[in-house]
């Protein structure tokens, strides 16, 4: 009897270790390749994108990819590039030699990491999408066929942001931008679009983590700006720029790259920022479900609200599970085929949804929003 | 216009105040030891976390301050004590340990991105308040930054010159062979003076950040200045630091108003290059905290 007992327990034992075996092994591994930095200065900017594409990852992974009835999951493996081209090659080497099979890759935090790897991907022949390079040379020209990018370029939001400025009648204005690729590539399209527009700038440019923002406002201010644009990617200078703003009691009208985001006006209160400026596909009050809910969950997750990398990067993480699931197969052409021609819904980021166009940039419109000191939020700019 | 420019130079003598205390620790050490210490300005970072993190859990911010100094200070003396003193009787402790800080500032700032994450942090403003001197602006925050700077190099001047431990750590700075000889704790002097160079470094650390914001970088924006620094001045000469501090900073704040800001830091080179080319003994030449030769 007792031996019979011990038989049953083994047999119970066997079949649910067959079970547990046999359901784990039916969910197989989409290899995903992810440079992005993961040490340095530029973290600031990374941790809402890191951040936000473990969560998305989290949420795909527990409902699985579907594929021709099988189960898929993202197995993502990270490779550092600290926003360093050289560094940025050689993660990309690393990844494109370790990461086997390779099924894509997302890469490239920084304008300048995004082009250094670019060729390495073209002639590994690898599907990869961009969430955060803001630079319009990594996609296209035509005949690039492999690489996308899911961020809006410069040209859509300046264009927008200076007709709005010159709606208002402004002539001159003062440009206090950090010196680095980003800052650089968003005052030349900028320059561009204000010649175009009559309005005249002066440039002041900033090392980058500069903190001591006052002889740049007093100067502006000698110039007597009709306004003030702001062109940085880090929140310790955008802090430090608004405090000396209110401190030396500037009035002149801010705008702001789309990198000015409600995690601002959280650190310096939203008095000082009421009225500023910026075109941008992100808009954390927009009342979509989808908007909310990511909101909502990173907020309380992260205690922090999604930085500008944020929104992006999750719905990067969606976009590629859509594009394997209307793909139907892990193989490269199908899957960028699949991006070249499908409209994908976009969870959080622009107006919810997004076509890439044949030079792999993703089509979706910007709008011009205002800092709201009533009602804590950024509203659509009057 | 005029006021515009002295509103940049009052504005730059805040700076100038953290610049000194980030530079005057350099300094000590080297005179002390000729280590070149690039885990230095580490010590501002470490400082200035510990505090940021307490002032968040609704510590006052002159507890917070004296705990991030103290937390600084201790770290230094961990420093001294088993990672720099194990090297510097080595021929090749010049190189061996401007290796190992070069490691250390690394694995500082990393662990602290790990620990402590990337968003900056801010205190709570212990002084608010706006001093309006006619068309100028001085706030409380930024007076307080340059008084505190005044009063501690006041207090370290008073120490190094008057009391025994000071004399100690002079004759340890100016012939460490004689001072054992005549009977001076050479280690002990050592790792206490590390520990108030660190501690000083912690305490221009909680300032910034009481100025600016507290992040995992804070330290090694200031590592650059504050080698420029220490050299600028003359090796080991303490109130030299002081006053080239407030030059640097003055004269950085009125090149940015004066020109696009990205000639600050190259006109601030140039005054350096220009300095060790006319003057290599430094502006204000060598201090007491250096080594007579023997």
């Amino acid at each position: 009897m007792k031996m019979n007992k011990v038989r049953l327990f083994g047999a119970l034992v066997g079949a649910v270790a067959l079970a547990t075996t046999s359901a784990f092994a039916q969910v197989k591994d989409i290899n995903v390749a992810l440079i992005i930095p993961q040490s340095g200065p530029v973290m600031v900017n990374v941790q809402p994108a890191q951040y936000s594409i473990d969560m998305a990852v989290e949420e795909i992974n527990a409902k699985g990819i579907t594929i021709k009835g099988e189960k898929y999951r993202f197995n993502v493996k990270a490779f550092n590039e600290e926003c360093t081209p050289n560094l940025a090659i050689n993660a990309a080497r690393a990844a494109l030699d370790q990461v086997k099979p390779l099924h894509v890759v997302w890469a490239a935090m920084c304008s300048s990491t995004a082009v250094a790897i670019r060729q390495l991907l073209i002639d590994a022949k690898v599907v990869a999408i961009n969430p955060t390079s803001g630079t319009s040379r990594f996609v296209g020209p035509t005949g690039n066929p492999y690489l996308f990018k899911t961020k809006e370029e410069f040209e859509w939001r300046t264009r927008d942001l200076v007709a709005y400025l010159k709606g208002k009648g402004y002539k001159r204005g003062a440009v206090i931008a950090v010196n680095s690729d980003w800052g650089n590539e968003a005052v030349k399209v900028l320059q561009k679009h204000a010649a175009q527009s009559q309005i005249e700038l002066r440039v002041l440019n900033y090392d980058e983590r500069n903190e001591e923002f006052s002889p740049m406002l007093l100067q502006a201010r000698e110039y007597k700006a009709d306004f003030i644009f702001q062109a940085s990617q880090a929140l310790d200078e955008q802090v430090a720029f608004l405090r000396a703003y209110q401190r030396l009691g500037i009035k002149i009208p801010l705008a702001g790259e789309s990198t000015w985001t409600d995690d601002v006006p959280i650190k310096t209160g939203w008095d000082v920022i009421n009225g500023m400026v910026t075109a941008t596909a992100w808009l954390p009050g927009n009342p979509r479900p989808e908007v909310q809910a990511y909101v909502k969950k990173y907020t309380q997750r992260f205690k922090a609200v999604p930085g500008f990398n944020g929104p992006g990067a999750y719905d990067m993480v969606h976009i590629t599970a859509q594009a394997f699931e209307k793909a139907g197969s892990l193989d490269t052409e199908a899957l960028r085929k699949v991006l070249r021609t499908t409209t994908f819904t976009n969870q959080v980021y622009a107006d919810g949804t997004i076509r890439f166009d044949d030079d792999g940039q993703a089509q979706f419109p910007v709008m011009v929003t205002a800092f709201d000191a009533k009602t804590k939020s950024r509203v659509l700019a009057k | 216009m005029l006021s515009a420019l002295l509103q940049s130079a009052i504005d730059g003598l805040a700076l100038g105040a953290v610049y000194a205390l980030a530079a005057s620790g350099l300094g000590i050490v080297f005179g002390l030891f000729r280590v070149i210490n690039f885990a230095h300005t580490q010590y501002m970072m470490i400082g200035a976390i510990a505090a940021v993190a307490l002032d968040a859990m609704g510590v006052p911010y002159f507890i917070a301050l004296a705990a991030g100094v103290l937390v600084s200070a201790l770290l230094g003396a961990i420093t001294e004590r088993w990672l720099v003193r194990p090297l510097i009787d080595l021929p090749t402790a010049q190189v061996n340990t401007l290796f190992l800080t070069l490691g250390l500032a690394l694995v500082l700032e990393n662990g602290a991105l790990i620990i402590h994450g990337s968003q900056p942090h801010y205190f709570n403003l212990p002084v608010t308040g706006i001093f309006d001197v006619g068309p100028l602006v001085i706030t409380a925050d930024r007076l307080m930054t340059v008084v505190m700077a005044i009063v501690v190099f006041g207090v370290l001047y008073l120490l190094v010159t008057y009391s025994r431990f000071g004399k100690s750590v002079l004759a340890t700075a100016q012939n460490p062979e004689a001072a054992q000889v005549i009977g001076i704790p050479v280690n002990a002097v050592r790792l206490v003076a590390f520990a108030i160079g660190c501690g000083l470094a912690g305490l221009g650390g909680v300032l910034w950040g009481m100025l600016y914001s507290v992040t995992h970088v804070t330290g090694a924006q200031f590592l650059v200045i504050s080698f420029v620094l220490v050299v600028m001045s003359g090796p080991g000469n303490i109130t030299g630091i002081l006053l080239c501090s407030a030059i640097l900073g003055v004269s950085e704040n009125i090149a940015g108003f004066l020109f696009d800001p990205k000639w600050q830091r190259v006109l601030v080179m140039l005054l350096f290059i220009l300095v060790i080319v006319r003057r290599p003994q430094g502006l204000f030449g060598p201090g007491r905290f250096t080594r007579i030769s023997t």
